[in-house]
C-alpha cells in the first residue's frame, strides 16, 4: 500500500509511516541489536568468570571483555536504540517524514565509524581503560577519537529530531499538542543535550593530552565532565524508558489503560526530570579527594535524590492508570484488581516486571547516594546491583517489551510466537532479579566491582553470593538469547501480513469498561507507599544504623 | 491518548486530589532522604567522608610513603605518627601496617600513577571505601577499637593486577 511520495499507511494503527524514514529507524535497531548480542557474548565471559565458575582466568582477557560489555550494552545498545526510538516517535506519531533522511545517514555513518572504532581497539587490547575511561590511564588515542565520533553522531541525531518536530510543527502534519510519548522523548533529548556537552569536554581534552599537546590532564576536572556524560546519560535512559512506558500501556491494553492516565500531570513529571538531572552528577565523586564536602552534599545527596521525585509520581501515574481501568472494568477490592491484571500478555508482564526491576534498583540507590553511606557502597559490587536493575531490569526489558509491538507493524510480519515473548519477559525477570540480588550480597560484603577476583583472592563469604551471580547471570543470557532469536524470527521469517487482527494477535488485551464507573487509585498509592517508604527507608536507615557502628572515622 | 497528537483542551486537565497527594508524596520521601544526610552531618561527627585533601607531588609522595614503610615494616605504629599509605600499580605501600586498637591515626593516601580505591575490609561487618587519586593526597582518620586482621584492597580498576592490590591491617592490643 504505498501512497504517492513515499508513504504506506500502517494497517493497524492508521498511522502513514514514511518508507526513507522506516530504513533509518530499522537500520539504527539492527546495530542496536547487533551491539546487544556482542555485549551479550561479553556478559557470557563477564558473567561466568566474576560469579563462583572462572570461565576466564587471565585478568588481561577478563578486563578486555568487561570494557567490551560496558561499551557495547550501556554506550552502544542503549543509544542506537534510542535514536531509533526518537526517530519513531517524531516521524510516525506526528504524520511526518525525517527532516532529512542525509542528515540521518550522516548521523548513522558517524556512529559506525565510532562504534568500529571503539570496538576495534577494545577488543585488540589498546583499550583496556573500561567506559569510564578515568585519566592518567591511557588508551591508544583512536579510542578517544571513536568515542567523540560515536558522542558526535548522536548529537547530530538528536538535532535532527528537533529539526523534524520544528517541521512537523511548521507543516502542519498533526492537530493539537506533541503526543505524551514525543514529549517525553523530547525531554529524553534535550538531557541528551547536556549529555553530548559535558561529553564533548571530558573526550576532547583527554584525546588532546593523548596526543601529546598538552603536557598533563587534571583528573578531578575529568571525573566531574565525564559524569556529566554518564549520570545525564542514565536519564536520557530513565525518561525514554518512562516514554516507553506509556506506549507499552497504551499499545498492550488497546488504548483503554491510557484515557485513564491524566496527561498534564504526567508531562509535568517528564518536564521535572530536566531540572533535576544535571545537579545530581555529584554522586559519582561523594568519596574523592579535593572536592568540598558542601558541594558533595548539595549536588551528590541533596541533589539526587530529588531526582527520584519524578519517577516516583510516574509510578503512580501508570500503576494507578491500569488500577482505574480495571476497577472500571468492575474490578474491585484495595488489591482484587492485581489479579485481572492481564499478566499472560508481554506488553503488560513486560511495563510492570520493568517498573518493579526499576523500582527495586531506585530504592537500592538512595543509600548509595547519600554522602556518608557512599564509604559503605563506592565502588562495590552494590554498584552494578544498582544499574543492572534500573538500565537493564527497566530500560532494557522495556525496550525489549516495546520491540515486541513495533517491530511486526514495522515489518508487516506477524511476531513469531507471543507465548515465547511473554516467557522472554518472565525469563528476563527473574534473572535479572537474581543477577542484581547477587551483586548487591557481594557488595554488602564489600567485594569490589571491576575486579576478576580468583578464586585464591575470594574472601569465603563471597562464594555464596558468587555463585548465586551465576544462575542469575545464566537465565538472564538465555532470555536475552531468545529475545534475539525471537527477533530475528520476525524480522526473517515471521509471516506477511497486514490485517491489524493477525499483526496484533495475542498482543493487545483490551480492557472493556463501563462507562461512568466507579474508579480509584487507592490500591497503587497504598503499594507505592509499601515499597518506598516502608522498604526502602528501612534499608536507608539501616545503612546509616551499620555506618554508626563502624570503627570511628573521619 | 498518549501516541497520538491530542489538543490542548484534551490534555489539559486539573490535577486531581489524588495526584496531589501522589506528589505531595514524593517530595515528602526526597526531602526525608536528603534531611537524613544533612542532620548526620551534624549528629555522628565520627563517621563522614574526609574532608581535607592537599595536593601531593607524586614522587615526592612516593619517596614518603617507602620510607614509611622501611622504618615500620613489622613494627607497631606508635601514637602521633603520620602514616603514608601510595596505592602504585600494583601494591599497597606499605603492604603491611600495625595499629594499635583504641588510637587514632592520622593516613595520608595518594598515588603516584593512576587512580585506585582504597577499601578496607575487615571482620565484623567493617566497610570503608575511598578514592585514591595521582596528585592529590586525602587525610584520613581512623580508629580502630578492636584488634583483628583487616585487608586493604583497591576497588577502582587500575590495571592488569588490579585484583592482586591487597594489603593488610593488624590491629594489635
Ligand atoms: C546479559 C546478561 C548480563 C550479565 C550476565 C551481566 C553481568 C555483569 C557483571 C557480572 C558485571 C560486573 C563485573 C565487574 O564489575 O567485575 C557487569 C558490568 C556491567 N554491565 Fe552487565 N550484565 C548483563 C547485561 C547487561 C546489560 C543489558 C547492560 C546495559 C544495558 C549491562 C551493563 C553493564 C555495565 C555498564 C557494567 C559496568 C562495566 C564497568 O564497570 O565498566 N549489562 N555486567
Ligand atoms: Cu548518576
Ligand atoms: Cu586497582
Amino acid at each position: 500500500m504505498v501512497l504517492p511520495g513515499l508513504f504506506r499507511t500502517c494497517p493497524v494503527t492508521g498511522l502513514r509511516v514514511h518508507l526513507p524514514t522506516q530504513r533509518l529507524i530499522i537500520a539504527n535497531f539492527v546495530m542496536a541489536l547487533l551491539s546487544i548480542v556482542i555485549g551479550g557474548i561479553a556478559a557470557i565471559f563477564v558473567g561466568f568468570s566474576r560469579g563462583s565458575t572462572i570461565l576466564v582466568k587471565d585478568p588481561e582477557q577478563y578486563y578486555i571483555w568487561l570494557t567490551a560489555h560496558g561499551f557495547n550494552m550501556l554506550i552502544f545498545w542503549i543509544l542506537w536504540f534510542e535514536v531509533a526510538l526518537v526517530y519513531f516517535v517524531s516521524t510516525v506519531l506526528l504524520n511526518t517524514s525525517i527532516y532529512s533522511s542525509r542528515i540521518g545517514w550522516l548521523a548513522f555513518t558517524l556512529m559506525l565509524i565510532g562504534w568500529l572504532v571503539v570496538n576495534v581497539t577494545v577488543f585488540t587490547g589498546n583499550a583496556t581503560v573500561m567506559f569510564t575511561a578515568y585519566p592518567p590511564m591511557a588508551a591508544h588515542p583512536l579510542f578517544y577519537l571513536g568515542y567523540i565520533l560515536f558522542a558526535l553522531g548522536v548529537f547530530v541525531a538528536l538535532i535532527l529530531f528537533f529539526l523534524t518536530l520544528y517541521k512537523a510543527r511548521v507543516e502542519g502534519t498533526y492537530k493539537g499538542h506533541l503526543p505524551l510519548v514525543t514529549w517525553g522523548a523530547a525531554i529524553a533529548a534535550i538531557i541528551g543535550l547536556t549529555v553530548v556537552t559535558h561529553g564533548a569536554v571530558a573526550l576532547l581534552t583527554t584525546f588532546v593530552w593523548r596526543l601529546g599537546l598538552v603536557e598533563s590532564i587534571d583528573v578531578m576536572f575529568y571525573r566531574w565532565f565525564f559524569w556529566g556524560l554518564g549520570h545525564n546519560a542514565q536519564y536520557v535512559n530513565v525518561t525514554a524508558m518512562v516514554a516507553v512506558w506509556y506506549a507499552l500501556l497504551t499499545l498492550a491494553t488497546g488504548y483503554t489503560a491510557a484515557r485513564f492516565v491524566n496527561e498534564r500531570y504526567a508531562r509535568i513529571a517528564f518536564a521535572l526530570y530536566t531540572l533535576f538531572v544535571v545537579p545530581g552528577i555529584g554522586h559519582h565523586i561523594l568519596v574523592d579527594p579535593g572536592f568540598s564536602v558542601y558541594l558533595k552534599q548539595a549536588s551528590g545527596s541533596v541533589g539526587s535524590h530529588f531526582l527520584s521525585v519524578p519517577s516516583m509520581l510516574h509510578a503512580l501515574a501508570l500503576l494507578g492508570g491500569l488500577e482505574a481501568t480495571l476497577r472500571a472494568a468492575g474490578h474491585t477490592g484495595l488489591f482484587g484488581w492485581l489479579a485481572k491484571i492481564p499478566w499472560r500478555n508481554p506488553g503488560v508482564a513486560g511495563l510492570l516486571l520493568s517498573m518493579l526491576l526499576f523500582g527495586i534498583g531506585g530504592v537500592i540507590a538512595q543509600p548509595q547516594t547519600t554522602l556518608q553511606p557512599n564509604l559503605l557502597f563506592h565502588n562495590t559490587m552494590w554498584v552494578p546491583a544498582h544499574f543492572h536493575l534500573t538500565v537493564v531490569g527497566g530500560t532494557t526489558l522495556a525496550f525489549m517489551a516495546l520491540s515486541y509491538y513495533v517491530v511486526p507493524l514495522l515489518t508487516l510480519r506477524r511476531l513469531i510466537s507471543t507465548r515465547l515473548a511473554t516467557i522472554q519477559v518472565y525469563t528476563a525477570f527473574i534473572g535479572i532479579l537474581i543477577l542484581a540480588i547477587s551483586m548487591a550480597i557481594l557488595g554488602w560484603l564489600g567485594s569490589p566491582r571491576r575486579t576478576l577476583v580468583l578464586p585464591e583472592l575470594m574472601k569465603p563469604e563471597w562464594w555464596g553470593p558468587a555463585t548465586l551471580l551465576v544462575v542469575g547471570a545464566a537465565i538472564w543470557i538465555a532470555s536475552g538469547a531468545l529475545w534475539v532469536v525471537l527477533m530475528l524470527f520476525t524480522v526473517l521469517a515471521g509471516r506477511r501480513s497486514t490485517d491489524p487482527g493477525e499483526l496484533t494477535s495475542g498482543l493487545i488485551s483490551a480492557i472493556i469498561v463501563k462507562e461512568g464507573a466507579k474508579t480509584s487509585k487507592m490500591g497503587s498509592l497504598v503499594i507505592v507507599i509499601i515499597f518506598l517508604v516502608v522498604i526502602m527507608l528501612a534499608l536507608y536507615f539501616y545503612s546509616f544504623l551499620r555506618l554508626g557502628f563502624q570503627p570511628p572515622f573521619w | 491518548m498518549t501516541i497520538f497528537p491530542r489538543s490542548i483542551e484534551e490534555w489539559y486537565k486539573p490535577l486531581t486530589r489524588e495526584e496531589k497527594i501522589w506528589i505531595a508524596l514524593a517530595f515528602i520521601v526526597a526531602l526525608t532522604l536528603a534531611g537524613t544526610t544533612i542532620a548526620w552531618h551534624f549528629i555522628d561527627r565520627s563517621h563522614q567522608v574526609p574532608s581535607i585533601a592537599v595536593e601531593a607531588d607524586p614522587r615526592e609522595f612516593l619517596s614518603k610513603a617507602m620510607e614509611f614503610s622501611r622504618t615500620y615494616s613489622g613494627k607497631v605504629v606508635p601514637e602521633g605518627t603520620d602514616i603514608y599509605l601510595a596505592a602504585v600499580r600494583f601494591t599497597w605501600i606499605p603492604s603491611e601496617l600495625i595499629l594499635k586498637a583504641g588510637v587514632t591515626y592520622r593516613i595520608w593516601v595518594s598515588s603516584p600513577d593512576v587512580l585506585h580505591g582504597l577499601s578496607i575490609i575487615g571482620p565484623g561487618d567493617v566497610v570503608y571505601n575511598v578514592m585514591v587519586m595521582p596528585g592529590m593526597a586525602y587525610v584520613i582518620h581512623v580508629k580502630f577499637d578492636k584488634p583483628g586482621e583487616y585487608e586493604i584492597r583497591c576497588n577502582e580498576f587500575c590495571g592488569i593486577g588490579h585484583a592482586n592490590m591487597i594489603g593488610r591491617i593488624r590491629v594489635v592490643g
